[in-house]
């Protein structure tokens, strides 16, 4: 028998499925993030489903319980999301401060020849 | 020395005037970098100088100063001092500077006396304390905007923060490499009691602080 929590955390999964899906469509993630974005929330459904598959895992760990597992694993989720994203949002800030940088300089040179 | 003076400014219609027209009587070449401002800046500083470099988009501070000291080596500045355009800093002061960049590779301000708002003096003791223990220097007043520094140190320091950070950064870069540097003491004027760094914008820069250090 399903939980109410399990109930929530597939319809949540599955909304997730379906938001790589709509990106892929409008072009925003290219094929092979749709996969892994597809993959890594049909291995989340399968989790939550069937979360005895973890009890294994957790005990290799000395977890008692599996919600601290799946706890545990949102957490270096993310993290590693965050820290993905940080990473990326500098880059692109460098590189928009470079092209504003070359066209202002640019535009200073122009002036100087009128 | 062939010195420069950068002015970075951002919405400084109404006082970059008096500014520019002060420096240009002490007899200084400068350089005004216009960060996307929205008002008439560009043009107000086009009256006085045709070294005014504008950026299409607001980026910061740091990266407008960046901008300058760019401009300012093409055309062939082998010292740079660096100053706000709000009218907080003395044209008068230039010469201190000029004076100090024959012996020193950097040239740090500090406001003498002046009347610093409270929250602003607390959070500068701070990070003055942070980089005084992350980067062994020990320079009085961080985040004056009043600075100056050789070709070479500019070169060394190559600083990475495009906001109010970049005022740290040339501290810690010049305490982390060992640059001489010594102080001088500026007069300050404080027009708009709500300019400058807000609390926010302090806890970014002590957690910038820290980045500098990974550096």
């Amino acid at each position: 028998m399903i939980l109410g929590l399990q109930f929530l955390a597939v319809i949540f999964a599955l909304l997730m499925v379906y938001l790589a899906y709509v990106s892929f469509r409008r072009k925003e993630i290219n094929r092979v993030e749709a996969g892994i974005w597809t993959l890594a929330w049909s291995i989340a459904l399968l989790m939550v489903l069937f979360p005895n598959t973890l009890r294994n895992f957790a005990e290799t760990f000395f977890i008692s319980r599996l919600l601290d597992v799946l706890i545990m694993g949102g957490f270096v989720l993310i993290i590693t999301m965050v820290a993905i994203a940080y990473i990326k949002t500098r880059q692109v800030e460098k590189k928009i401060e470079e092209l504003v940088r070359k066209l202002a300089l640019k535009d200073m040179k122009l002036n100087k020849k009128k | 020395m062939k010195v420069f003076v950068v002015i970075p400014a951002y919405n400084e219609e109404k006082r970059i005037g008096k500014v520019l027209s002060d420096v240009k009587k002490e007899g200084f070449d400068f350089i005004v970098i216009d960060d996307g401002s929205k008002d008439k800046t560009a043009l107000v500083a086009k009256k006085y100088t045709p070294n005014v470099v504008k950026h299409p988009v607001n980026l910061g501070k740091g990266a407008a100063l960046k901008t300058g000291c760019e401009a300012a080596l093409r055309m062939g500045a082998e010292a740079i001092i660096i100053m706000d355009s709000d009218g907080q800093h003395k044209a008068s002061d230039l010469i201190k500077f000029t004076t100090a960049l024959s012996s020193y590779d950097v040239v740090f301000g500090f406001r003498e006396n002046a009347k610093i708002p409270f929250v602003r003096l607390l959070g500068n003791r701070l990070i003055t304390t942070v980089v005084s223990l992350l980067f062994g220097i020990n320079v009085r007043d961080i985040l004056c905007g009043f600075k100056a520094f050789t070709k070479r140190a500019y070169q060394r320091i190559n600083w990475s923060s495009i906001g109010y950070s970049v005022e740290t950064e040339i501290v810690a870069m010049a305490g982390k490499y060992k640059l001489a540097n010594c102080e001088v003491s500026v007069a300050t004027v404080y027009y708009d009691k709500f300019k400058g760094l807000t609390v926010e914008q302090g806890l970014g820069i002590l957690f910038d602080t820290i980045r500098f250090k990974l550096r």
